[in-house]
């Protein structure tokens, strides 16, 4: 504060200087024979107006701007806190629609429109291929080894092509078996995205063979908690079941390879990505036509466009496809690897980030709105202090600078709730949502949210200020305060203000209704089983130990037979994977016989379960029955419903043979509904279910019903499966509710979000109309009174009131659903099984917002009549 | 009352002729406000219609642009002033000042003489 006590100095410099001159002068008259007193006197005559000089004086000390600041400063600060009612909700409501703005911006930001953290992330992209005959299933599915290697070599476009997928590593050391996060990935993969180490190095071209793929690189994650961040471990060798593996490097902290559902559920990358090793493909892996598994990232030479390379390895493919022995057609894509990442969470922040826009302008509107009303309730201030020989342009300064106070508080108080918001947004995100991890609060996005609420602030503060401003004194002050009706004008400029927050909270407000439609409709979707009370967890048997079939059978018989003995428990199942979990195992089914191409038969998932998987989830047989131990000697299947007709179109499948894509024949035994398998709302994949002892897999998830919450079991089922084998790790234990609670969680992100800012909207604009209307009938206590006064009931006052408020509301209701209406395209396909016109919804919006109306015009209106007649007109 | 009553034809001071006035006062060496003020009284013989006080927004104003400069000193009697003084770029401007001035002088002047005979300009 150093400029104030510079001022002050000066202050008494200037005091001191003109006090010596009229000592000087009295001195000078008193010598001339003058009395002490009239010396005085004359010595202030000959100097003229004291104050009046020192102020001048004053202002060729420049800075006078910062002297008036300060006193306007301090004139709104004093005024907003006599009109506690005013800026309370001013600021509230500028500080819930900045908050909103600068979390929702932060995460679009970080999300959508920054790019990845990879060098040159703009010239990476996906390549992904598409089996034609499977298109309508498989839009998109990871590439095949042996295309990979072509693209690799010949994409002239190319500057690197690198390949990952996910591999198995158990850890076999001290302590219950453990799997690892494990990625197999090219050599080049790593510094194509940019990855560095905190010690040791990275692969080279050495490593990535199939007989030197015994090197790994940690996470740093995995090294701190494993390893307690012991560097000796580089060089070392870590126990895993398919033998030691040596540690070469410890991957920096920073790098974030894309992890999981990033890459698509096919993909099948881990959630969290602890080990890497190199892909070193198997000649086997190099030469199966008919696997699909790798991810692959490649980066465009620099100059050369992503159009360019598609072109080309879109020839590479018609190549490559024409060379296959099944005559499969297969084509590839190259998509930009941001956009992949970003997938469709992409529509749901921008619908998101137009909610958020428009709860901002309703606070803007709301602001106005406040303003204008407080501007009318302070006319007469203003014609006061023009008459009294204030400046017009000060005036509007003093308005403005009061608004930019609220703007500036508002500012601040958003801020703060946005980092809570931020925190809280970030723990209710579903656990897939991509790049989450990135998204913070910056300065940039600080500065962007203060821009925007100084910029409210003058749009806000410049409409009430400019007719502020412009107060004519005579006529106001002619009136005599007993004005008793408002000028039209601003009347009709509120009932616009008025309308217009209607038609934008209808506007959010209905969209948010079709989404809480949608939600419900998804709710209400038949999954094809039942989730309630039902435990899930992995296995994964080290293929050393379990290499036999009858090996695996023994011991999942012993688990699954040691569980069902466990009180409570009511059914015990198994499956290779769980529905809502994704894809696995797509083959062609075939009947006995089949004369059909094998592009045309349908194309199903296989999946290894048991009787119990049924019974467990809860799922009957719509025909035939469900495998039991009978069936332990034979052949059979059950198909999803729509296996079935498919296969046999309008015949009885029962009894009949077919083949689910393996080397024999096995009888239909039974036919259930389907299952939703990848996502809620898509409908699901075929499926061919075929009991575990026919062939069995080395990695199962095991079900148990009970009868109490399953979580309880947790434990025991640990030791149960450490009873029967030691080295088999258990992992992933989750209830199936979990699982549907998962498939639901961005739906019911967005929706949460959404009815947060649409309840926003409405407490925003119900405090704006309450606001609005008490200030008029304040105003118009004059006109109430004298009506009272002649004889009318306050019910007819009320009336009136109603009327008058409720036009404006009534035709922003009907231009905000038209909006919505008109907008309800771009946000289609957000929605779920609901028409953008929906009757229930529009009824309920409408409700809500002319209930909300009238609440907030009848509270004020109420109390405008209750005092009677004389207490209304007294008022002013 | 005033002492002696005003002579009847005191003149408002132009604008801008404070500062020169208060510049060229300057010329005969340091002084302070009521120094000036008097002088200014005197030299003018009363006629010009200025408050003592209102020489000082000027002497800040100068003082600003860095053409006198100013220091606490004592006065006669021991009264604490503080004293104006002519810097090196008052001196130019009073210069400038003082051209500017009698250029206007001049041309009002030319305004009020009596009209030239025709032809005679040049």
């Amino acid at each position: 504060m150093k400029i104030f006590n510079e001022r002050e100095g000066r202050n008494d410099e200037l005091d001191a200087e003109i006090a010596g001159h009229l000592a000087l002068a009295e001195r000078h008259f008193v010598a001339q024979g003058l009395s002490r007193e009239d010396a005085r006197a004359a010595a202030l005559r000959e100097f003229g107006n004291v104050t009046h000089i020192k102020q001048t004086t004053r202002e060729m000390w420049g800075g006078k701007w910062f002297d008036e600041l300060r006193h306007d400063v301090r004139y709104a600060a004093r005024s907003l806190s006599r009109a506690k009612t005013f800026s309370l909700t001013a600021i509230s409501t500028l500080a819930l629609g900045i908050a909103a703005a600068t979390v929702i911006f932060s995460v679009a930001d970080h999300v959508v429109l920054r790019p990845l953290r990879y060098p040159d992330a703009d010239r990476l992209f996906v390549i992904t291929e598409r089996i034609n005959e499977m298109r309508a299933e498989y839009p998109s599915i990871p590439a095949n080894a042996s295309h990979f290697l072509e693209w690799q070599r010949l994409c002239t476009e190319c500057e690197d092509v690198a390949a990952m997928r996910q591999g198995g590593l158990t850890y076999a050391g001290v302590g219950d078996a453990e799997q690892i996060g494990t990625v197999r990935a090219t050599w080049n993969m790593l510094p194509l995205l940019g990855a560095h180490t905190a010690l040791g190095r990275l692969f080279n071209a050495n490593d990535d063979t199939e007989a030197g793929a015994n090197v790994v690189l940690l996470s740093y994650a995995y090294w701190q908690r494993k390893f307690g961040s012991d560097s000796s471990i580089v060089g070392r060798g870590i126990p895993t079941f398919s033998g030691p593996r040596q540690v070469i490097g410890i991957l920096a902290p920073e790098f974030k390879p894309p992890k999981g559902g990033e890459m698509g559920s096919l993909a099948k990358l881990p959630d969290n990505v602890e080990i890497i090793v190199p892909l070193g493909l198997t000649q086997m892996e190099r030469t199966t036509p008919g696997s699909f598994d790798y991810t692959v990232i490649a980066k465009l030479k620099s100059g050369a466009t992503l159009a360019q390379a598609q072109a080309r390895i879109a020839a590479l493919q018609t190549d490559i496809s024409s060379r296959r022995p099944d005559k499969v057609t297969i084509e590839a894509f190259a998509a930009p690897l941001q956009q992949v990442i970003v997938g469709t969470s992409g529509n749901a922040l921008w619908i998101l980030l137009a909610a958020v826009a428009t709860i901002l302008l309703i606070a803007c509107v709301n602001l106005t709105n406040l303003s204008l009303a407080r501007q009318a309730a302070r006319t007469r201030e203003a014609a006061v202090r023009i008459a009294l020989g204030a400046n017009q342009g000060r005036l509007i300064r003093q308005a403005l600078t009061e608004s930019l106070l609220i703007s500036l508080i508002g500012g601040a108080f958003g801020m703060l709730i946005s980092r809570w918001g931020l925190q809280l947004l970030l723990y209710f995100a579903p656990s897939d949502f991509p790049r989450l991890a990135e998204v913070t609060l910056d300065m940039r996005i600080f500065a962007a949210a203060m821009v925007v609420s100084v910029l409210t602030g003058l749009l806000f503060g410049a409409m009430p200020a400019f007719r502020y401003g412009r107060v004519a004194p005579s006529q106001v002050l002619k009136a005599g305060g007993r004005s008793s009706t408002e000028g039209r004008h601003s009347l009709s400029a509120r009932a616009v203000l008025v309308a217009s927050q209607m038609a934008l909270s209808a506007t959010l407000l209905y969209t948010t209704a079709l989404f809480v439609v949608s939600f419900i409709r998804v709710i209400q979707i038949d999954k094809g089983f039942h989730e309630e009370r039902v435990l899930a967890f992995d296995l994964s048997l080290p293929r050393g130990f379990y290499a036999y079939p009858q090996e695996r059978i023994n011991f999942y018989d012993e688990v699954l037979s040691k569980l069902s003995a466990i009180p409570g428990v009511r059914a015990t199942g198994f499956t290779s994977m769980l529905p809502l979990e994704g894809e696995n195992e797509v083959n062609a089914l075939s009947r006995q016989n089949d004369q059909r191409p094998s592009a045309e038969r349908p194309m199903a998932n296989v999946r290894r379960i048991d009787g119990g998987y049924f019974s467990a989830l809860g799922i009957k047989a719509n025909r035939g029955r469900l495998p039991d131990h009978q069936d332990r000697t034979r052949r059979v299947v059950v198909l999803s419903d729509r296996a079935a007709s498919l296969l046999w179109p309008g015949e009885d499948p029962i009894g009949k043979w077919m083949n689910p894509g393996e080397d024999s024949l096995a009888e239909v035994i039974g036919t259930v509904p389907d299952s939703r398998t990848s996502g809620i709302e898509k409908e699901g994949s075929l499926i061919a279910y075929i009991p575990y002892w026919q062939k069995t897999p080395l990695e199962a998830t095991l079900l148990i019903g009970t009868s109490a919450d399953p979580i309880l079991l947790s434990k025991t089922v640990r030791d149960v499966v450490r009873d029967v084998g030691k080295l088999v790790p258990v992992s992933n234990i989750r209830t199936i509710e979990q699982v549907v609670s998962k498939a639901l969680a961005p739906r019911r992100f967005q929706l949460v979000l959404l009815v947060l800012f649409a309840g926003s909207a409405i407490v925003i604009a119900s405090i704006g109309t309450y606001g609005v209307i008490s200030h008029s009938l304040l105003r118009r206590s004059n006109e109430i009174g004298v009506r009272m006064a002649l004889g009318a009931e306050p019910g007819s006052i009320h009336r009136l009131v109603l009327l008058e408020t409720l036009s404006p509301v009534v035709c922003g209701l009907l231009v905000g659903v038209a909006c919505s209406l008109g907008m309800s395209g771009v946000f289609r396909a957000l929605l779920y099984d609901v028409r953008p016109l929906n009757f229930p919804a529009l009824a309920s919006v409408i409700a809500i917002l002319v209930t909300v109306a009238v609440v907030a015009c009848l509270i004020p209106a109420r109390r405008s009549t209750q005092g009677g007649a004389l207490s209304a007109l007294r008022a002013d | 009352m005033a002492k002696t009553p005003p002579p009847p034809d005191r003149i408002e001071l132009l604008q801008g002729t404070l500062d020169l006035i208060i510049l060229q006062s300057l010329r005969w060496g340091p002084r302070h406000g009521y120094g000036l003020a008097q002088m200014i009284r005197t030299r003018s013989a009363e006629r010009l219609q200025v408050d003592a006080g209102s020489i000082y927004p000027a002497l800040h104003r100068l003082e600003r642009q860095q053409w006198i400069s100013a220091t606490w000193g004592v006065a006669e009697s021991k009264q604490r002033v503080r004293i104006y003084e002519l810097t090196e770029a008052g001196q130019q401007q009073l210069a400038v000042e003082r051209t500017r001035w009698e250029q206007l002088s001049e041309a009002i002047g030319g305004i009020l003489a009596p009209m030239p005979e025709t032809g005679e300009t040049t």
